[in-house]
Order: C-alpha cells, then structure tokens, then sequence
C-alpha cells in the first residue's frame, strides 16, 4: 500500500539576546551550574518579571523576515506544570495571541537523499505555511549523576520563538531543507546562533500517513527530542516506516508523543493522549499586554537586516554572479560575509567567488572549519587573491599559499607565506630567457615538430620551463619568449 | 508623654525639633512588645537588634543635620509577606517557616531609604487568605478592643500592632479587603490604593491582579505621609503607574469637603448590613454633609456579583502563583519521599493549610480545560461590567461611601466553620480590587457591643486625594 506522509514542524529556537527574557541574567552558553540565575528567574517568592524588549524585537524580526503578519495587540499567558527544571511551575508563553502569524517560506527543495553528502540542485519549489511564531522562556536542565538528580536553571528564563508550521511537508528532504532554510533566515536576521548542539534550535515533528493526497489527516504522532538536522531525517524515516507497518496490518495509530533516541535509532512512547496534559493556560497577569505600535514595528521593520533572497538578488543582478555562484554564497551566511568583505576590499566578485566556492571550500571542509572561524579573515584571502591577481604568484601557487594559511597554528600573512615558502613568481625576462634557450638547446626534436607545424610541441617545451623554473616563472612571459626565440 | 500615643506626624515634628530620639522611641515601642505582645500576639519576628542599630544610625544622621527624610528614625512593622532581605518572611505558613529572601520589597526599601526603622514582621493569614487572621500557621492574633475576638483579616497582624500601639504603623496588603476590614475591625485607618500605585515587587503574591500594599494607621494625616513614600513607579513591577506621586497630606489636612459629590450605593446598605452599621454610615454622609458634600443615593446594580467573580480570579491565579512551593528550590521540602511526585505531593500536603489548599483546588478547577469558559473567563467577563457600574456611578460622584465590612468583629472560631460565610463578609471591600480602584476605611463610630465600625471611601483610579480628603473630614486628620 502507498502512503502519503504529512508533517508538520513545531521548531523552538534561542533567541540571541545578551540577557534572558524577564531578568538581566546572562544567557551564555557554557557556564557553570546555577552561576546565571538570579531570584526572579528561579521563581523565588514575591518576584516579578520585567519583559526584555529585545526579545520582543527579535521575534518579529523572526517573523517579518517569515513572512508573518504581527499582532500588534499580543500578550503573554502562563503554561502550567510540574517539573523541577520549571521553578515557577509555569512556563510563560503565549497561547491564543502570538506576536506573529500566517507567514509562509517559498521553499527551494533539492533532489535526492539530504543524507548523500552531496550539493544537490533544487528540484522544485514549495510554499510552507508558517502557522504562528510566538516567544516563550526556555526551562532549566536536570543532572542526573551519580545516583542524584540535579537542577541548573541557568536556561530557565532564556527568550525563545516557537515556530509552528502547517502540515506542508511530504517528505524528509523538504523538512531537512525547510530547517536548513530557516536557520539560514534567523543566522541574517541576526536574531539567533541557531546552534543546534547547543540546543539553541530544537524540532518536534508531527507526523501521519493517508492513504491519498485527497483523504483527510491520519492520527498523528509527535517525536520530541531532535537534536540535529541529519537527526530530523532519521526520526522522520523512522517513524514513517513504523506507522505504515502499523498501517499495513490493518492497526490504527495511537496519538502519542514519542522520544526519539538517535544513538539507538529508535522513537519510544512518553505519553499518550490519555494522559495529555491539561496545562490550565490563563493570560500572564503580571505582564502587560504586548503593544507595538506603528513607529515601533516600523523601526524593526528597518532594523531588519538583508535578507538571503535579497543578497542573492544583489549578487546576480547587480555583481553579474551566475545563478549557482550566488546560491552557494547565500546558502550560508557565513560565506556570503566572507565574500561581501572580500569583495568591498576591492577583489573583483567572480574571483572571489571562484576561490570561495573551490579552495575556501574544499579546505574548510578537510579542516572541519567554519568559514566565520578562519583566523585571516577576509582582510587575509583579499590579500592572497591580490597575490594571484597581481602576478606576483601563480593561481597554483595561490593554492599552495592558502593550504599553508590553513595548517594549524599558523598566523603568517600570505606575503611572508610566499617568501618562506619560496613561491614569488619570476617575471624577470633576461632570466627567463636563459633558461628557454637551455631547453631549446636541448630539445631539437621537439624544436624541429613545432616548426614543422606541430603545436603540440611548444606546450611541451613551455612545461620543460616551467619545471627548469619549479614552476615559479611566470608562464605568459615564458609562452611569450619561446615563440619569439622559436619564429624569430 | 507617652511616646506610644503620638501619631507618625507628631514623632516626626518632636524628632525634627530634637527632643524626641529615635532610639527613645524604638526602645519605648520594644519594651512595649516584649510586655504586651505576649497577650496580643501580632508579632510573628521582632527584629529588635537591627531596630536599635538602625535607630542609633538615624540619631546620627539627625545628629548631624543630614536626616534621610522627615520620617527618618520613625519605627514601622509588615505583614510577613514582604520579603525583607536576610530577615524571615513566613507568610505565615508552614511552606515559608524558615525562608529568608535575598532581597526586600520595593515599598520597603523605600521606607528604609526614608530612614524608617524595622521593628518586625506581623502575622496574617495564611498567604493572606482568610479574613480573620486564624488561618495563620503559627497563633492568632487578638482584637485589642476585645481580645476574645478576631482582629480581621487578612492584615490582622498589621491592624492590631497599630491598634494595640505596638507600632506607629504598618504596611498590609489587600487582595479583596484585606487592608480596609482588619482596620475597621480595629478601629484604625487603612488604605487600599489604586492597583499598580505601589510596587507589588517582593510581596509574596496571592492574586497578582487584585494585590496591592498599603498603609495601616492610626490617623488619615499619617496613613497619607506614608502612601506619599511607598507609592510610584517601579521598573521591577511592570503593573505599578508611572503617574508622579502627589503630596498626599497636603489633601489629609482640609476639613471642608466643599461641594464634593458622594454616593450611596443602596445595594450596599441593604439587607445582609447589619442595622449599627448601616445607621453609622448613614450618620457618616450626615458629618459629610454637614461639612459641605452632596450626598446622594445610587445604584451598582452588578456589585452582588462580585463576590464570586473575586473568589474565582484570586483563586485561579492563587493557585498558579502557588506551584513554585515544590520543595525544591526554598521552603518547606518533606523528607523520606521515593519520587519527585511524592516530592510534591507531600511537601504541598504538609506544607499549606486547609484554606491555601482549598484555594488552590478552586482555582485550579476554574482554569481546567471544560471549565475554562462557565468559570475563569466569565468571572473575568464580569469584571469588566463591574468596572462600567462603577464609571457610571464616578460620572456623577467623586467617591462612594459604604460600609467596610456588614458585620464587625466576631469572636474566634464564630466563622470557621462554613468558608461560605466567611467569604460573604468580604462583600464590600471585594469589588474595589476587582476594578482597580482605591479605597480607604476609617473608624466611624461603634456598635452596641463598644466594637469600631468602618467606613469605607471608593474613588476612580488614582483619586486617592479624594479619598483622604473625604477621610479626613469624617475622622480629622
């Protein structure tokens, strides 16, 4: 039997802002245990929260960069349950109005397996709906060790946006690119690191299966627990296939949250929904009601920063890029930084292109390196492309350099790399010269081919130079010289 | 002189004038806790060496010239709701029995920083629900007019410590009456400002909607010296006003009411009041009267529900605001327990009394899904008709006067036995929260049985002006 698979995303991701969303605690990551907290975030008695605007922002930042529309008359309200890692035993959230709604992400899906480690090239494109995005605080952690279980709340109380979608995607590829796409517009907008790692982006899938397009919703599923994006795939891939098992011998689904566990690559039950909590939802009443007015939404509406389908736009209408180079540049933010500062240096953008998409790439991925982490910088590839262009190395050359740039530990600058590896280019023609009548000299046949008509031979006799030279003369004038010497 | 007898104001001048000290004073008001509050019980902690260390430290500053404010040396006492850094604050609960906060309550650091001195914490109800004061984990606090009776409640600590001279004054706070009755039922003056006039920050909360902190004292005179310093803006309480504060004294002085329009709301004078009280706060328009107010009959034909819709929003956030007492983080944790759920279960069970609970089971049935919307939600519908009732009456009158309380002091354990009839006394005071006005309560005469009846004043939001002139035409400054 043939299914159709339906999903939908409730995506949780950490906002990056300095402090957390009701008191000036810090959110960095990292710190040791209840080091970040203070009595407001741990819920003491008689504490009251203060809502960072910030928060506020970076969520409709969130949301107009989605596409959303913004309630400008929004509020928060409280969640309520148990668990140590909640200190007030409620979670505040929004519930009926979020701060942005009925969005959407034109989506570019690629084909093939989102697994296979290649660049695939966009097959079609999709709408997805963005249901709503709302912000909400983020709970502590608990430690279980050494038969002791313990609370550190320097989480609790960090601003997040839910982003929840509407039951758009058909397969995992298009939730693998949906969340690749998304991290990529929250990375421009600036408004979170999106690190799934540190669990500053999280995934819960909702799924279910039909027997056709056309037949209404199955019973669906909810896996929790997703801490990657290859990981996104394998539990979507996983509980697929259970369902139709499940499916296919007649047996119906039960509506049940599920953990996935990816060491195991299995999903168990938590809960079904008998015992669904009934979380007593009711608005937050010491928050006042969220009002952005028109100045305010303006303002971030302003302060919103260019967008990927607006940079790629730039590169190929106003740069000249082709369609592949300018998608590969905007395809993460980090690349297309290292370009636009390469590029306002004064490197022509095809150039840097070229190297982004070739050396850059190949070498940040053997050395497993962010193109954001390279210790030279724009400022240091901007320097070695003015190498290559100048003449004062060969583009070969130029790899070598770069290669070295990469070797750990190193900080010379591609100019002092090029004198201590010896690669400066020789230009001087009387030298050149000399060393194309040794190899004239020592090659009649191939000097009595070419002036018998063969062409072949005079690629030959430049390559006896160049590796007379190793390599560092500098081939146009070598080529130059030959035939003069030759049809002179 | 007896230093006990002198109002806030009157300390305030002698201190001024150098012939009272603040350690004179602190020491007078110790030796007469430690003499008398045995037989009162409405001191919960007395903080009697930090008092004599801080009054020692404003005789200083007054000694150099350099007072902090006029009221700088002048003792004080709280209900034990406020947080006080480094000092116990209960609640007057099993839950919080050893809890010391890291912190202290915005209307409290502000009186610190006027230069007033701590002299303890007071008892209440239970998280301050009750309205007697027996709910109190710890003891219960006698009525000084009668000490076979309760001094009301919830602030009834507060009340019978200024009653009792215990203390020149006292904060409380009131949720649905719980200033304004515990003052009628004492005889002194208690005032409920409009919601968000002072902080809520570090006030152990009940109703976060309904909450508000207040002075209790022994004249109007002083009751506005001390809204004048606690109340403003606080960046910590996004609830609290950022309207300047005004020189509320300057409105307690004037005795003339010249031309100000009061309302009589009949639904509040009507059968359920008992007979000395209606006749006392009928008397009570005749002395406003008499001193150049119109006083008029009017109409809140909603008011009767307001009671209920009270009990269902206190409750429900009661019950949201009181899940953080896990046993986890502070307060009481049980011993002995398998699971976290055990945890909870028997910390909670342990740890709160009957009324808290029953609080929190109301409260957490009005906000389960089904019950949501007949309840929670309706309960809020009603408060907004409640507000109208009272624009519609504030159209035509500057502020309303009632009765505080349809009944006065009863004696202990009279009450006890149906809740119902307990939370039926709160009928006067209840709505004032629910729409977020202001109230004040003064002594207004006494009834058969010699115990003080209350009056209580009704203004728009932010009008407490009004309130206190009016107050203090009735009962002086």
């Amino acid at each position: 039997m043939e299914f159709e698979t339906v999903i939908g995303l409730e995506v949780h991701v950490e906002l990056s802002t300095q402090s957390k969303i009701y008191c000036t605690c810090s959110t960095a990551f990292g710190a040791e245990e209840n080091t970040h907290v203070c009595p407001v975030c741990m819920g003491f008695p008689g504490t009251l929260p203060a809502l960072n605007k910030q928060a506020v922002e970076y969520c409709v930042k969130a949301g107009l960069a989605l596409n959303c529309k913004i309630n400008q008359y929004s509020r928060q309200d409280r969640k309520h349950y148990f668990y140590p890692d909640l200190p007030k035993a409620f979670q505040t959230s929004q519930y009926d109005l979020p701060l942005c709604y009925d969005g959407y992400v034109d989506l570019r899906v690629p084909e093939g397996d989102p697994l296979d480690g290649k660049v695939n090239k966009p097959a079609y494109t999709k709408r997805i709906g963005i249901t709503r995005i709302h912000i909400e605080e983020d709970a502590g952690k608990l430690i279980h060790a050494s038969g002791a279980t313990r609370v550190d709340c320097n989480r609790c109380g960090v601003p997040l946006i839910e982003i929840v979608t509407e039951p758009d995607f058909r397969t995992s590829g298009e939730v693998y690119a949906f969340l690749q796409h998304l991290r990529n517009v929250l990375l421009y907008a600036n408004v979170s690191n999106c690190r799934m790692e540190e669990g500053s982006m999280r995934c819960d899938v909702n799924l279910s299966l039909r027997p056709s397009p056309d037949a209404p919703f199955g019973t669906r599923t909810e896996t929790k627990n997703i801490a990657s994006l290859s990981a996104t795939v394998r539990a979507i891939e996983y509980e697929r296939a259970r369902q139709r098992k499940i499916l296919e011998k007649g047996g119906a689904i039960t509506q049940d949250t599920l953990r996935w566990d990816d060491e195991r690559g299995v999903n168990y039950a938590m809960r079904s929904k008998e015992d669904a909590h009934d979380y007593f939802y009711f608005p937050e009443p010491d928050i006042m009601p969220i009002v952005i007015d028109d100045a305010w939404l303006s303002s971030i509406k302003a302060s919103l920063p260019e967008l990927p389908h607006e940079r790629r736009k730039r590169y190929t209408e106003a740069l000249g890029l082709p369609d592949y180079d300018a998608d590969f540049l905007v395809g993460e933010k980090a690349i297309s930084d290292l370009f636009d500062a390469c590029v306002a240096l004064g490197a022509a953008p095809k150039t840097v292109s070229n190297w982004l998409m070739s050396d850059v790439a190949r070498l940040c991925n053997d050395t497993n390196t962010g193109f954001d982490e390279l210790w030279f910088g724009a400022k240091g590839l901007y320097e070695l492309i003015s190498l290559v262009e100048k003449g004062t190395i060969s583009r070969t050359a130029g790899s070598k350099v770069l290669e070295a740039m990469f070797a750990p530990g190193e900080r010379r600058s591609p100019g002092e790399l090029v004198s201590a590896l010896g690669l400066a280019q020789v230009s001087d023609e009387g030298a050149i010269l000399e060393l194309c009548k040794t190899v004239i000299a020592a090659n009649e046949k191939a000097v009595k081919d070419y002036r018998a008509g063969k062409e072949k031979a005079m690629t030959s006799l430049v390559g006896q130079v160049m590796k007379a030279s190793k390599g560092k003369a500098n081939p146009a004038i070598v080529n130059r010289l030959m035939r003069e010497l030759l049809n002179g | 002189m007896d230093i006990r007898d002198l109002t806030v104001a009157e300390l305030s001048a002698l201190l001024a004038e150098g012939k009272l000290s603040s350690t004179e004073i602190t020491k007078a008001y110790l030796s007469a806790i430690e003499k008398e509050d045995g037989f009162i019980r409405s001191y919960i902690t007395v903080t009697a060496e930090k008092a004599l260390s801080d009054a020692a430290a404003a005789d200083e500053r007054r000694s150099r010239g350099t007072p902090l404010s006029p009221l700088d040396g002048i003792p004080f006492a709280l209900k034990d709701n406020f947080c006080t850094k480094g000092i116990k604050t209960t609640c007057a609960s099993r839950m919080l029995e050893n809890f010391v906060p890291p912190y202290t309550a915005t209307a409290v650091k502000k009186l610190e920083q006027a230069g007033c001195v701590l002299l303890g914490k007071l008892n209440m109800d239970e998280f301050a629900m009750g309205s007697s004061t027996e709910t109190s984990y710890f003891f219960k606090t006698k009525n000084p007019v009668d000490p076979e009776r309760v001094p009301g409640g919830s602030s009834g600590g507060s009340a019978a410590a200024v009653a009792a001279r215990l203390a020149p004054f006292a904060l409380g706070t009131d949720t649905g009456g719980s200033i304004r009755q515990p003052a009628a039922f004492c005889g002194i003056v208690g005032m409920k400002p409009t919601y968000g006039r002072v902080s809520r920050f570090g006030v152990v909360a009940f109703a976060s909607s309904l909450d508000q902190v207040g002075p209790m004292t022994r004249t109007v005179y002083d009751n506005a010296l001390i809204l004048s310093v606690i109340a403003g803006h606080d960046p910590m309480d996004a609830s609290s006003l950022p309207h300047p504060v005004p020189d509320y004294a300057a409105s307690a002085k004037d005795g003339i009411l010249d031309g100000m329009r009061v309302g009589l709301p009949e639904e509040l004078l009507g059968p359920g009041i008992s007979p000395a009280i209606r006749e006392a706060v009928l008397k009570a328009a005749d002395v406003l009267r008499e001193k150049g107010a119109v006083v008029e009959k009017c109409s809140l034909p909603r008011v009767k529900y307001a009671l209920p819709a009270y009990y269902i929003i206190s409750s429900a956030e009661a019950a949201s605001n009181l899940g953080r007492y896990d046993g986890i983080r502070f307060g009481y944790a049980a011993q002995d327990v398998e699971s976290i759920s055990e945890l909870y279960t028997k910390s909670r069970s342990e740890g709160f009394g009957w009324e808290v609970k029953r609080r929190i089971l109301l409260g957490t049935f009005a906000l389960s899904s089904g019950y949501y919307d007949a309840y929670y939600k309706r309960a809020q519908q009603v408060r907004t008709l409640i507000m109208q009732d009272y624009d519609n009456a504030f159209e035509r009158f500057d502020c309303l006067l009632t009765p505080v309380a349809p009944v006065t002091a009863w004696k202990f354990g009279e009450m006890s036995k149906d809740p119902l009839e307990m939370y039926a006394a709160d009928i006067c005071t209840v709505s004032v929260n629910v729409a977020g006005l202001c109230g004040l309560s003064v002594p207004c005469g006494t009834d058969e049985n010699g115990l003080p009846i209350g009056a209580q004043f009704i203004a728009k939001p932010l009008c407490e002006e009004t309130l206190y002139r009016a107050g203090a035409a009735l009962y002086g400054r």
